[in-house]
């Protein structure tokens, strides 16, 4: 038998189906590779120790590794904060009530940035989790734990949630496939809550039919998450791409080398064309479908998130549960007292009401785009991971790594990353982000499985098989 | 530009001395950072502000208690709240401690 670590999850679901293996020797498997890898890498801040059998169930067996932001009744959750050291969730969220009852089981948690306030893995009170790739690489983040998890073969699939880039980014900087879903699609009942009106659970995985699976079990309305919604656009045969201008500073053999993703993505059967677009300012936003300047995006999450962050952290004050506000780290005290700012009388019309307004801004503008092009794709990242301790204090390090996501996250827009190269050198990976008008996952999803087929970038593709 | 402490200690967040200077540095540098965005996207004034971004609205409920959706008594204690019989013991707001 191939080492069981390396299957895909869909691979996996059909031999546990078939019997050829056994949910004891999955969940033996995982847990030796984990005692073996982890030590390094520090990935998982915790692991189950129980191991169910559902035979008949879709996931029967299936051991997942979901974001330590995630509450599971009875497993410690931390949000990566000494805030919650030693918190134990008195219900479990939503999807993945889900997830369990379709047999799934949790293998363990994931290390991320404290309450997903980076890119990078590196605001965690419980340290830093190296690139599977390379270890003198950052994972990015904030879900860069469950993205590791999958690119160290440490799991089958994980679970990350994202704001604006958690769980796409970090996906790219592994090299695994980050699935972000429309806003509302999955519920946010039992994620520790961050940016509230972009926060969005999603499955990071080997493969984009991995990916799809899990997604399919997670997605649907849920009493309990008034914003839960959904829409079931049609399916298409063919797309037009949109692909976002390259000039936004990035190393010419970068660029270099997404001139060549264009290329291959030009060669599918199923696209009809990419048309390269330039960039445009505001005042040009409105009226031609060209994508506006993402570079903008920047002070418009860092408007946006910090204030819903500092309304959501105001919970967190050691009488209820959990440790009092002198636990907060660093980063987390940067982001409230910014979003206290932000909302101070005299300052919410003029900055928070106002970025409302640019955020109508991206939202008309991806209309314009989606009036005239089906998909619209750009690169995942500005480049490749960083190296550790890239983060140093730079107050910004985050918008500046999700500048290419933030735009599709704050207008609440499906996407999805898929590796686009590996380095041969470094042997670090490049990703390209595809996204959809919302709810359109479905488009979207085919157009990322026929590139991932199409292409030689996905490590476990012919593992697959 | 803000005082740092003046914002923290709205924000009920308690600073200590040596991360006072750090903390005020990036406050002034991100508060530039918004100042600029604010003049960049000035053409933005004349739309309407984003409420949800799938144009959700009013979403409504029976107004009734959901008694499948609670906690006991024992799990609100958990997770390490003081207990006054079945009240949680909660700081006096005259204190100057948390």
């Amino acid at each position: 038998m191939s080492d069981i670590t390396k299957w895909t999850l869909t691979k996996t679901v059909g031999a546990l189906k078939n019997k050829s293996v056994s949910a004891a020797e999955i969940w033996d498997a995982y847990q030796a590779a984990i005692a073996a890898k982890n030590p390094l890498l520090n990935i998982y801040l915790s692991v189950s120790k129980a191991n169910r059998d559902h035979p008949g169930l879709e996931l029967a067996g299936v051991p997942l590794a979901i974001k330590d932001n995630v509450l599971v009744e009875g497993l410690p959750t931390t949000a990566s904060s000494n805030v919650l050291r030693g918190f134990m969730p008195p219900y479990t969220a939503t999807f993945m009530k889900k997830l369990l009852d379709a047999g799934a089981q949790v293998l363990g948690k994931t290390n991320l940035d404290a309450w997903a306030h980076g890119s990078s893995t590196e605001t965690s009170d419980f340290g830093v989790t190296r690139n599977p790739l390379n270890p003198d690489y950052l994972p990015g983040g904030s879900s860069g734990g469950s993205a590791a998890a999958v690119a160290a073969d440490l799991c089958p699939a994980a679970i990350g949630t994202e704001t604006a880039g958690s769980i796409r980014q970090p996906s790219a900087w592994c090299g695994t496939v980050g699935l972000k879903p429309t806003y509302g699609r999955v519920s946010r009942y039992g994620v520790v809550a961050m940016g509230s009106s972009m926060d969005c659970p999603g499955p990071i995985a080997k493969t984009v039919e991995d990916a799809q699976l899990l997604y399919k079990i997670m997605a649907g309305m849920d009493p309990h998450d008034s914003t839960t919604s959904a829409g079931n656009p049609p399916r298409k045969s063919r797309f037009k791409i949109a692909f976002v201008s390259l000039d936004i500073g990035m190393e010419p053999a970068i660029i270099d080398r997404y001139q060549k993703t264009i290329d291959e993505l030009r060669q599918l059967p199923i696209v009809e064309s990419v048309d390269v677009l330039d960039l445009v300012g505001p005042e040009k936003a409105l009226s031609t479908a060209q994508p506006l300047d993402p570079h903008l995006a920047i002070g418009l999450y860092t408007v946006l998130q910090r204030a819903e962050v500092s309304s959501n952290l105001a919970r967190y004050d050691g009488i209820r549960y959990g440790h009092d506000r002198s636990y907060f780290g660093t980063e987390a005290k940067r982001r409230v007292l910014l979003g206290t700012y932000t909302l101070s009388a005299g300052y919410a019309d003029r900055l928070f009401i106002h970025a409302q307004k640019v955020r109508t801004l991206f939202i008309r503008n991806y209309e314009q785009l989606f009036a005239k092009y089906d998909l619209v794709v750009s690169p995942s990242a500005p480049g490749y991971a960083m190296p550790l301790g890239a983060m140093g204090d730079n107050p910004h390090f985050g918008e500046l790594m999700d500048l290419l996501l933030e735009p599709s996250s704050m207008a609440g827009l499906p996407g999805i990353s898929v590796p686009s190269y590996i380095d041969p050198t470094t042997n670090l990976a490049l990703g390209i982000n595809i996204v959809a008008p919302h709810w359109d996952e479905d488009n979207m999803i085919a157009l990322a499985d026929a590139y991932e087929r199409a292409t030689p970038w996905n490590r476990w593709r012919k593992e697959a098989a | 530009m803000a005082d740092v402490r003046a914002i923290a200690l709205s924000a009920n967040i308690p600073l200590v001395e040596g991360e006072i200077q750090q903390l005020q540095s990036a406050l002034d540098q991100t508060a530039s950072l918004v100042e600029s965005f604010h003049k960049q996207t000035s053409f933005a004034e004349q739309l309407p502000p984003t409420h949800h971004t799938t144009a959700l609205v009013n979403v409504w409920r029976e107004d009734a208690v959901d008694s499948s959706n609670g906690l006991s008594i024992e799990a609100v204690f958990a997770n390490g709240a003081r207990r006054l019989d079945d009240f949680i013991v909660v700081p006096s707001v005259n204190s100057d401690t948390i």
